[in-house]
């Protein structure tokens, strides 16, 4: 059976169509919440976030304000990075701007490290690596998540970051060997390393 | 086949399905007899899908709670406060207007008050259980007139959709 593209199940829920929204609500939800989480790196935050997106989705959409021309998923994520910049402003009272040269998004939003992970069930795989990531650098961190979680492109994330692709390129590669040699340094048990990162 | 160096940055590339047409087939290529860049590229490989493994769901309530949303939002009965927060602050203009309006009350009660300034009877009379006559009829006509307008003047900020 052929899947229907994102775009036209847009097309449909602004018809009137709630099970077009469904689905894509189904396709997408694990990678919003994930990054969505990595960002803020709270389960609770995250589930209130990831309502206050995905509402604000709907009202976009069913109000005409999607623009066609963009992918689905890096719009919505667009959305929550933006929701997630004004919970931190708003929680810290800092005048921090959106996405500008001098701003660098995850070096404030960092500030949420080491939150209650009480609720959370993941298996422990999935927790060693979220931990790992969380250690990465600021900027190599920023591009892993966009690439690996919220399927922007290399291109996509340089704009948003005001970098060029060869640098976003650049800071991905870091990421990923930084990865590895974090594994390494923070003395994984050789079986679950080879498990984890081969 | 000549041997063409690939950076660690191409491998991403490739990995993360940005290589197209004859430059991903000439990699292709490559990756099959180049053994050192299909070390670089397993390397890469085995990180990036450990990465795609880490999936975590939202709550089925926070699920349900977005359904329903999505269910039963409509733009056109949207919340007056929603609608305000997209354009530009009519919530300010409709405190304002709710401000000038309180204010044009108490400006109109104090007008019709002193019309029948009596302060002199007033005093006189407020020992007395019951105030005089004259102190509660106000001249209240052009009152009511001003409060229409106001109220016209919400209505119409309400209905015009450009503000």
């Amino acid at each position: 059976m052929k899947k229907t593209q994102d775009k036209d199940l847009i097309k449909g829920f602004m018809a009137g169509h709630e099970q077009c929204f469904e689905e894509l609500l189904r396709r997408y939800k694990a990678k919003i919440f994930t990054t969505i989480y990595l960002i803020v790196k709270d389960r609770d935050l995250t589930e209130d976030l990831f309502q206050d997106v995905m509402m604000k989705v709907v009202r976009m959409i069913r109000g005409g304000s999607y623009n066609e021309e963009g992918k689905f998923l890096p719009w919505v994520i667009r959305i929550a990075r933006n929701l997630a910049i004004d919970h931190f402003r708003k929680a810290q009272r800092n005048p921090v701007q959106r996405e500008t040269e001098d701003y660098d998004v995850f070096h404030s939003l960092g500030r949420a490290e080491n939150s209650s992970e009480d609720n959370v069930i993941m298996d422990e795989n999935t927790r060693y690596i979220k931990r790992l990531i969380q250690l990465l650098p600021e900027k190599q961190r920023e591009v892993l998540v966009m690439r690996s979680y919220a399927d922007l492109s290399f291109k996509e994330i340089a704009a948003i970051t005001n970098v060029s692709i060869n640098t976003a390129l650049g800071r991905m590669r870091y990421a990923l060997l930084n990865l590895k040699k974090l594994a390494q340094d923070h003395a994984i048990p050789q079986d679950d390393e080879e498990k984890v990162f081969g | 086949m000549m041997k063409k160096k690939y950076s660690d940055e191409d491998i991403l590339r490739f990995l993360y399905d940005e290589m197209e047409g004859d430059e991903r087939e000439s990699f292709m290529d490559h990756l099959c007899t180049d053994e050192e860049l299909w070390e670089r590229y397993e390397e890469f490989s085995d990180v990036v899908q450990r990465l795609a493994e880490l999936r975590i769901e939202p709550s089925e309530l926070s699920v349900e709670k977005v359904l329903a949303f999505a269910k039963t939002y409509d733009p056109a009965v949207q919340p007056l406060a929603e609608a305000s927060v997209r354009r530009f602050p009519f919530r300010i203009h409709l405190n304002t207007v709710l401000l000038l309006m309180g204010i044009l009350m108490v400006s109109a009660a104090v007008s019709g008050v002193r019309k029948h300034d009596k302060a002199p009877v007033l005093q006189e009379q407020m020992v007395k259980s019951e105030p005089p006559a004259e102190m509660i009829r106000w001249d209240d006509s052009d009152l009511e007139a001003k409060l229409q307008d106001v109220r016209n003047g919400i209505e119409e900020i309400q209905n015009n959709p450009t503000l």
